[in-house]
């Protein structure tokens, strides 16, 4: 028996090469998503922020996911609460993986130099390790606690929760390019440091951080609704699924499970999207990339 | 000699702790004082008091945010040298007192989703070793790539609705005792009640327990099974099973050879995975009425409690660092590869 599953799993191994519509379909669940957040106020049909109708109205024709505690629309609250979480997941994971790649760069490029610069980059990677240990709710809680909350708060706290896994991923991946022999031909052609730096390590040391980016994305969405649901994170009508949940989970000890379990079902779902996105695309990127550089002639593909 | 070269892995692991939570402290002390916004007119805009240089001093010298920077530090050093953060701005109580009356019920947690995440982990890792069935190893397969997506109070809300509301099994999420004061001896909430024979709130916690346990172990059995998957399918390929069964030996104690084998990749996880079951366990907290840090932090910021925060903040990563240091020590202890200087080889 055990051999027989020796050879299946070397057999498994073995994979068919996705084409160009399988490709197509890893993306579909995060452009849904997106199309989702961009036509929200389309596509949801009252105020999010403001009370309808009479309030703890069961699912309807006219309110589909019913109303919640004072009469807001749940369906609009939450087709808006997704704007809110895509909108801060894009932010912070471009933030986040841009900022991490220059920070990483600078690190592993600087770190084993001597005087204040090499100084500077290892006092950052030691400060780096450390944050690392911080869980990323208690940091928030933190932050939003002395700066009070608001969305430039909690995107300060969710990107210094999540810029340490690029900046990690890039420095190592600077200490394999700094190796190259690319460099030293640069640096014996006369090449300024901080050109070279930026026209051959960064596009050599991008791969790493950029297929980080989607889990960026999709623990954005984790972290903002985690610290919504215990009460620290937007504050009050804006339509955020933490808060969503939470301030319906009273009403669902009633019976009444439509303000919490609508909201909890589109946390679940878009957290899947992205993750199935994620997973699928190291393997779709360069179909996806192939036909792409067919249109446009001479583009590099810096990812594959 | 030869004993402090047979054993320096683990003492010098173990001597730098000290050195490790004192520069985490010192890092987050710049860290909270660097980032923009002020407590102090934040304080006193959410209290509705004008913002007059006295009542900013008076505030400041609450908060310990008086005098320069490097005087606060001092301070700062001070005081942690004999584990005082402050008092908290809410009780008057000192923070360390505060966080660490309620750190055991939350580690209680913790120990628990844990344990049960672990035990569903070697469950499935047998049914996905032992039957060859395709689609039983495939749905296996499939639940362990939910690591690390699904948010745990989700989960819980899910199994709210149903065990609770729908099915009524379970009581409803409102603290561990219907009724009564938990005894406090070790701040342990099950161990406490244990000691002190009040077998009736041992009994009603167990049961109160059931839901968010049960959250916790669909919610992080995942993380362990990717790992663990992963280092069966490895181990089962490796020369050492051939040899065991060309060699003839039972057919149970190649199991038991496979399983020990591939644990410790799991084992590995734990430490990384730290962080993110005490973020779980604050909002599984929160959402059951249990307390805990997470009730502690949410009531800091709700009244801007900066000492508070402060202690909060620096406890419970040392608290992490403690439990990540454990988990290094294990690590090590069950696989000498792992130790410095050894790992110069191979690797």
């Amino acid at each position: 028996m055990t051999n027989t599953q020796v050879l299946r799993a070397a057999a498994s191994r073995k994979r068919r090469k996705p084409g160009l519509v399988r490709a197509v379909l890893a993306l579909v669940p995060v452009l849904v998503l997106v199309t989702v957040a961009v036509f929200a106020p389309a596509i949801a049909p009252f105020d999010p922020e403001r009370s309808v109708d009479a309030a703890r109205l069961a699912p309807s024709v006219s309110h589909w996911f019913g109303t919640d505690a004072v009469g807001m629309d749940v369906f609009s609250r939450t087709v808006y609460g997704t704007r809110i979480a895509v909108r801060f997941a894009i932010v912070v994971a471009l933030i986040a993986t841009i900022g991490g790649i220059l920070i990483g760069v600078f690190i592993g490029l600087s770190e084993s130099s001597r005087g204040p610069l090499g100084l500077l980059g290892r006092l950052l990677n030691q400060i780096s390790n450390y944050i690392i240990a911080v869980p990323d709710i208690i940091l928030g809680i933190v932050i939003v606690g002395i700066m009070g909350a608001s969305d430039l708060t909690l995107t300060i706290a969710i990107t210094l929760c999540l810029i340490q896994a690029p900046i990690k991923l890039t420095r190592v991946e600077v200490l394999r390019v700094r190796g190259e022999s690319y460099l030293e031909a640069a640096e014996m052609a006369g090449e300024p440091a901080l050109r070279s730096a930026l026209v051959h390590v960064v596009p050599n040391s991008l791969g790493p951080a950029m297929r980080n980016l989607p889990l960026i994305f999709g623990n954005c969405v984790i972290i903002l609704a985690s610290l919504g649901f215990i009460g620290v994170g937007l504050p009050m009508p804006t339509p955020e699924w933490g808060y969503m949940i939470s301030s319906g989970v009273s009403a669902l000890m009633l019976g009444q499970w439509w303000p919490a379990v609508f909201p909890a079902i589109f946390v679940l779902l878009s957290v899947l999207a992205v993750a199935f996105t994620a997973r699928a695309l190291p393997k779709t990127w360069p179909v996806l990339a192939d036909r792409f550089s067919k249109i446009i002639p001479n583009r590099r593909n810096s990812l594959a | 000699m030869n004993w402090w070269r047979g054993n320096r892995w683990w003492l010098v692991r173990i001597l730098r702790l000290p050195l490790d939570v004192f520069v985490f402290a010192t890092i987050a002390f710049f860290l909270i004082r660097l980032l923009p916004g002020d407590p102090v007119v934040v304080s006193l805009a959410s209290r509705n008091e004008p913002v007059t240089p006295e009542s900013v001093a008076a505030l400041e010298a609450q908060m310990g945010l008086d005098g320069s920077i490097w005087s606060q530090l001092l301070r700062f050093w001070g005081g942690m040298f004999q584990g005082d953060f402050g008092a908290s701005l809410v009780s008057g109580a000192p923070v360390t007192q505060e966080v660490f009356s309620r750190l055991p019920s939350t580690v209680e947690l913790i120990l628990l989703g844990l344990g049960a995440a672990f035990v569903a982990t070697i469950v499935l890792g047998f049914l996905y070793t032992r039957f060859s069935n395709r689609a039983l190893r495939k749905s296996i397969q499939v639940y362990s790539s939910f690591a690390t997506t699904v948010p745990v109070f989700v989960i819980a809300v899910f199994a709210l609705l149903l065990l609770y509301v729908k099915l009524g099994w379970l009581p409803a999420p409102l603290g561990r005792v219907s009724s009564g004061v938990l005894p406090v001896v070790t701040g342990f909430p099950l161990l406490d009640e244990a000691i002190t024979g009040n077998w009736r709130m041992l009994g009603e916690t167990l049961v109160r327990y059931i839901m968010p346990v049960l959250a916790m172990m669909l919610a992080y059995t995942p993380n362990l099974l990717t790992q663990y998957l992963g280092g069966l399918d490895r181990e089962i390929a490796q020369t050492t099973t051939r040899f065991q069964v060309a060699s003839g030996a039972k057919r149970g104690w190649i199991f038991f050879s496979v399983f020990r084998r591939s644990l410790s990749s799991v084992v590995v996880v734990f430490g990384l995975f730290f962080g993110s079951l005490i973020g779980g366990a604050v909002t599984i907290e929160n959402l059951f009425g249990f307390g805990g840090i997470g009730q502690l932090g949410v009531r800091s910021v709700e009244s801007i409690d900066f000492p508070t925060l402060q202690g909060f903040l620096i406890i419970v990563v040392a608290f992490c660092l403690i439990a990540m240091l454990v988990v290094d020590l294990v690590n090590m202890w069950l696989d000498p590869r792992r130790r410095p200087g050894v790992a110069a080889e191979g690797n």
